[in-house]
C-alpha cells in the first residue's frame, strides 16, 4: 500500500517537473535586449523597413537611476520577419518583446494596406495585443519619429503610454490598442481609426487616420476626431467649445467644456433612416465678461450655440464618412446584429452607408456655471 | 471526533542503564529499609558514593539511641533541619516510640514513612531530608527548599502593554501564578515525574468543562508513556506529543507569558509546564493562534487590532513568497513586472556577476547567519554583529557588484517583514520555506511558485494539532470565528 503511493507519487512528481513549458524560459533580465517601441515602414523598393526602440540599460549610480537612455536599431528585409531577424544580428542578447508599448507604422506602409503587418504582430505570442498603435504622418520617416528625443520623456514608446494611460482631456485623438484595432476592422463595416503621431519639436498626437479594409483612405482631423470619437463610443467627455456670442448687447467669448453622449437609432426604410440623438452637459470654463451675472436666459442661448456647433460638427464627420463611403463607427454592424435579413437589404458596403438618412439631434444642459465668486446669500443681522 | 488521535511508539530505555538496574546493584528495591539505622546509612553511602555534596549527619538521642539525618545539602534548609527535626528530637527524645507518633515531636508541615528503597533515594534526590531513628521505620521530612528565583520581566516575549512577568524555573511555582491569574476551582492541574534518569516534574495545566477531555486524556495517556533517560527541556516533550512530529510546522506554541498562558487556558487549551524550563508549552494551536499575542487584547480600539492581524497576515506572504517571487519574475517572466521598474532591476542587476537565485540564496543565508550569530551572544557584542552584518551587506555587497539594489531591499524587507510573527518557532519554519519557494522557482518560475504554494496550502490543511484543525477558521471556514479573529466582540 505504501510503495503503490509512494510510486504514484513519484509519477506525480515527474508530471511535475516535465510538464513545464517556461523552464527552458528561464533568462535573466539583463540577458534580453528589451524592445519598447517598434516602427514599420515600407520603401520604395517594397522591402520592410524595422526600428526597434531599445533603452541603453546602465549601471545605476549609487541607487539613483539615471535617466533613461536609447538606442533605436534599423534593419531591412523582404518581409517583416526577415527585418526583425536581421535585427537580432546587431544586439547581443535576445530581443525581448514583453515589454513592447507602441508600434508606430510609417503612412506609405499604412495606405498600401496593414494586412500582414497586423498578422504578424497578432500570431507572435510574446507580443501583448494590448501594444498602442499609431500612424506616423509622411513629414517624418518611422525611425525618425523613434529617435526623437522629448523633452518630457526621451523614450517616445514611453510617451505614447503615458499620452493615453493619462486619459487625456482634450479629445483630438483616442487611443487604440491592437486588439481594438482588429476588432473593428473584423466587423460588417471593414473600418477602423488608429491616432495619428509626428514630431517636429515636441512629439505631436492628434488627428486619427481613417483605415477601410486595411488601407488608409482618409483623416479626421481636430474636432472631426472628437466626434469620431462620439459616435464609436457612443460617449465622449470633455470637448471643448469656445464661442462667441451677444448677451444682452455684449460680445462675450465662452469657453465650454460639454460631456456628451449619442444614442442611435435606425427605422427600417430603404435607405435606412438613422437618427443621431446627442444629449450633453456643459459646464462653462471661462467667461470674457467676469462681473457678467449669468442668468437662466443667458444660459439658454449658450446652450442653443453650442447645441448648433455640436450638430454641425457631427454633421461635418458624417459627411466625411459618407463621401469616403467608410463607416468606422459600427452603425452597419448595430443594424447587422439586430436584424441581419434588413440589413442584407440594404447593401451596406456600396450603398447601404453612402445613401442613409441620418438625422441629428443636438440637447445641452449647462450644469456648471462656474460662478463660485457670486455670492448669493443674504447677510444676516447687522 | 477524537477517535482517529495517534498512537506513539513506545521507546524503553537500555534495561541495564536504568534508573532502578544500578539501585538494585546495592538493595532490593521494593522491599523496606530495614530497622537497623547503621545498616540504611551504610546501603546509601553505597549508593550515593562519590558525591560529595551528600551529607549526613549521626548522633545518638540523650536516652542512647542512634540516629541517622541525610540529605543533599544544596537542596534542603538546614536551619529549618536544625529547628524543626534536630532540636525537637533532642528535647522530646523519650516520646519517640513509634514513627507514627513523631510527627507530635518534629514541627514540619509533611513526613511519610519509608515503604521502599526506591522511595528513600528518590525522595532524597528530590531535596527532601531522610531521618531514621534507630529500630523505627525510617522517615522522610519534606524540607526540600529547591534553588529558584523571583520572576522577572520577559527576556524573549517584549510586549508594550503586556504584564512584565515571565515564568521561572520551578513548575509548581509557575502553576501557582497562574491560580492568580485564573481563580477557578476547574483549573485543574496534573502532574508527572518524567524521565527515567532525570525524573523531571511535569504538570499539566487546563480549564475543566472549556478544555476537550479527549485532549487532556490522551496527552496523559502520551506523557506516562514517555520512556526516554531524561527529559531537560520542553523541546522534547512537544516533538514528543506532536501528531506530526517531520512537519516543518509547530503543533504548539511556547510562551513565557502568564497572560498569554491565562488567554490560552480560557480559550481551552492545554498548558504544559516542565521543571527547569521557563517556557510552557500551549497545545493544540493553530495557524491563527500563532499569530497572537496576549497584548493584542489591550487595544482599546478594535480597528487597531484589526489592522495589526491584518498587517501580520500580510507580512507572512510578504516574508516568504517575496524573494522567490522576485527570482521568479527577474528570471522567467519579466514581462509581468511595470515597464520602468524593470528598467530600474536592469539597471541594478547590469553589473552582477551572479544570477538572480544565487544573489537570493547568498543574501538569505547571510541574514540568516547574521540572525544566528546575534541571538546568543551578549547584547552589547551582538549589536555589534547586527551594525558590521548590515553594513557589510547592506552597502560593501552592493558596491563590491555581488548583490544588486534592488535584492537588498527585497531581502530586507522580506527579513523584517516575517519578525512581525509572534512565534519565533513559527517564524523559522517560514525561514525554511522561503529557501524551497526560491529553489521552486528557480527551477519552474511562477508556475512553480504557485505550484509550491498549492501543496504548502493542501500541507497546512491536511495538518492538525490534537485533532483541531491547523487552518481553522479557514479550513473548515466558519465564519463568525474568522469574524472574531480580525475584530473580536467589544
Amino acid at each position: 500500500m505504501m510503495q503503490k503511493r509512494n510510486v504514484q507519487f513519484i509519477i506525480l512528481g515527474f508530471f511535475v517537473l516535465f510538464l513545464t513549458g517556461c523552464a527552458t524560459d528561464a533568462r535573466e533580465i539583463d540577458q534580453r535586449t528589451m524592445i519598447l517601441g517598434m516602427g514599420i515602414d515600407i520603401t520604395e523598393e517594397e522591402e520592410f523597413i524595422v526600428t526597434l526602440q531599445v533603452p541603453v540599460i546602465t549601471p545605476s549610480d549609487g541607487g539613483a537611476i539615471s535617466a533613461n537612455e536609447f538606442e533605436t536599431i534599423t534593419g531591412k528585409g523582404p518581409s517583416l520577419w526577415d527585418a526583425i531577424s536581421n535585427i537580432e544580428a546587431y544586439t547581443p542578447t535576445v530581443l525581448f518583446f514583453g515589454h513592447l508599448k507602441a508600434v508606430v507604422i510609417g503612412d506609405t506602409l499604412a495606405r498600401q494596406g496593414l494586412e500582414d503587418v497586423l498578422d504578424l504582430l497578432d500570431r507572435r505570442a510574446p507580443l501583448a495585443n494590448q501594444v498602442y498603435l499609431a500612424i506616423i504622418r509622411s513629414q517624418n520617416e518611422v525611425d525618425e519619429f523613434l529617435n526623437q528625443e522629448s523633452r518630457l520623456i526621451s523614450l517616445p514608446a514611453l510617451y505614447l503610454e503615458r499620452f493615453f494611460n493619462a486619459d487625456q482631456k482634450l479629445s483630438r485623438s483616442k487611443e487604440v490598442r491592437l486588439f481594438e484595432f482588429r476588432r473593428d476592422t473584423n466587423m460588417v463595416g471593414n473600418a477602423g481609426t488608429l491616432p495619428f503621431a509626428y514630431s517636429d519639436v515636441n512629439i505631436v498626437i492628434e488627428d486619427m487616420a481613417l483605415f477601410h479594409k486595411g488601407k488608409l483612405v482618409g483623416e479626421f482631423t481636430g474636432s472631426q476626431a472628437g466626434k469620431s470619437e462620439l459616435l464609436k463610443e457612443r460617449k465622449l467627455d470633455n470637448m471643448n467649445y469656445t464661442l462667441e456670442i451677444e448677451l444682452e448687447g455684449v460680445e462675450v467669448t465662452v469657453s465650454s467644456r460639454v460631456g456628451t453622449t449619442v444614442d442611435i437609432d435606425f427605422e427600417k426604410t430603404n435607405p435606412v433612416k438613422l437618427t443621431l440623438d446627442v444629449s450633453g452637459k456643459a459646464e462653462i470654463v471661462y467667461l470674457s465678461e467676469h462681473d457678467f451675472q449669468t442668468s437662466n436666459e443667458h444660459l439658454r442661448k449658450i446652450e442653443e450655440k453650442i447645441e448648433g456647433k455640436i450638430k454641425s460638427d457631427v454633421e461635418d464627420v458624417v459627411k466625411k464618412a459618407k463621401d469616403l463611403n467608410v463607416e468606422p463607427w459600427l452603425i452597419g454592424h448595430h443594424i447587422w446584429a439586430t436584424d441581419y435579413d434588413y440589413f442584407k437589404t440594404l447593401n451596406w458596403d456600396e450603398t447601404g452607408w453612402k445613401e442613409s438618412d441620418i438625422t441629428t439631434t443636438v440637447e445641452v444642459e449647462i450644469e456648471q456655471t462656474g460662478q463660485r465668486g457670486v455670492l448669493e446669500k443674504k447677510k444676516l443681522g447687522r | 471526533m477524537l477517535g482517529n488521535l495517534f498512537k506513539k511508539r513506545e521507546i524503553n530505555p537500555i534495561k541495564h542503564l536504568s534508573f532502578e538496574s544500578y539501585l538494585k546493584t546495592f538493595v532490593d528495591i521494593d522491599s523496606e529499609p530495614p530497622k537497623e539505622s547503621i545498616t540504611v546509612k551504610q546501603k546509601l553511602n553505597q549508593i550515593f558514593s562519590n558525591s560529595f555534596d551528600f551529607s549526613e549527619r549521626s548522633f545518638h538521642l540523650p536516652n542512647n539511641r542512634p540516629v541517622y539525618i541525610c540529605y543533599f545539602s544544596a537542596l534542603i534548609s538546614q536551619p529549618q533541619l536544625e529547628e524543626s527535626v534536630i532540636k525537637p528530637l533532642l528535647h522530646h527524645f523519650d516520646h519517640v516510640t513509634t514513627s507514627e507518633n513523631l510527627g507530635s515531636i518534629i514541627t514540619v508541615t509533611k513526613y511519610e514513612r519509608v515503604t521502599d528503597w526506591n522511595m528513600a533515594v528518590q525522595s532524597v534526590l528530590d531535596g527532601n531530608i531522610l531521618v531514621h531513628i534507630d529500630q523505627l521505620d525510617p522517615v522522610i521530612v519534606f524540607l526540600a527548599e529547591k534553588l529558584d528565583r523571583s520572576p522577572n520581566d520577559p527576556t524573549t516575549e517584549y510586549q508594550v502593554y503586556g504584564a512584565k512577568f515571565s515564568f521561572i524555573e520551578d513548575s509548581r511555582k509557575n502553576v501557582g501564578v497562574m491560580r492568580q491569574f485564573i481563580k477557578d476551582p476547574r483549573l485543574k492541574s496534573k502532574g508527572y515525574d518524567v524521565g527515567v534518569v532525570s525524573n523531571t516534574q511535569v504538570a499539566v495545566l487546563y480549564l475543566e468543562q472549556y478544555c476537550e477531555p479527549k485532549v487532556i486524556q490522551h496527552l496523559d495517556q502520551l506523557i506516562k508513556s514517555y520512556k526516554k533517560e531524561h527529559l531537560l527541556t520542553i523541546g522534547q516533550l512537544t516533538k514528543y506529543i506532536s501528531k506530526h512530529p517531520n512537519s516543518i510546522f509547530p503543533q504548539a506554541t511556547m510562551s513565557e507569558r502568564p497572560d498569554l498562558v491565562a488567554y490560552s487556558l480560557i480559550q481551552g487549551k492545554v498548558v504544559i509546564f516542565l521543571d527547569n524550563s521557563t517556557f510552557c508549552a500551549i497545545t493544540p494551536v493553530t495557524l491563527m493562534d500563532l499569530l497572537e499575542t496576549s497584548e493584542d487584547h489591550f487595544f482599546l480600539v478594535r480597528w487597531n487590532l484589526l489592522f495589526i492581524r491584518i498587517l501580520r497576515i500580510s507580512s507572512l506572504f510578504i516574508g516568504t513568497i517575496l524573494p522567490a517571487l522576485y527570482v521568479a519574475l527577474v528570471a522567467f517572466q519579466p514581462e509581468l513586472i511595470p515597464t520602468t521598474l524593470t528598467i530600474s532591476v536592469a539597471q541594478s542587476r547590469v553589473q552582477i556577476p551572479l544570477p538572480a537565485t544565487a544573489e537570493a540564496i547568498l543574501m538569505m543565508f547571510a541574514l540568516d547567519v547574521l540572525v544566528e550569530a546575534s541571538i546568543r551572544l551578549p547584547s552589547f557584542v551582538g549589536q555589534t554583529i547586527g551594525i558590521v552584518g548590515g553594513l557589510v551587506i547592506g552597502t560593501a555587497a552592493v558596491e563590491a557588484g555581488i548583490v544588486s539594489h534592488t535584492m537588498v531591499i527585497v531581502i530586507a524587507f522580506t527579513a523584517i517583514a516575517l519578525f512581525t510573527t509572534p512565534s519565533w518557532e513559527f517564524v523559522s519554519s517560514w525561514r525554511i520555506i522561503r529557501y524551497l519557494l526560491v529553489g521552486v522557482s528557480t527551477l519552474l518560475g511562477l508556475y512553480g511558485l504557485t505550484l509550491a504554494v498549492g501543496f504548502l496550502i493542501v500541507h497546512l490543511c491536511k495538518l492538525d494539532s490534537f485533532d483541531k484543525p491547523y487552518m481553522y477558521p479557514l479550513a473548515p471556514f466558519d465564519k463568525y470565528e474568522l469574524k472574531r479573529f480580525f475584530l473580536p466582540l467589544r
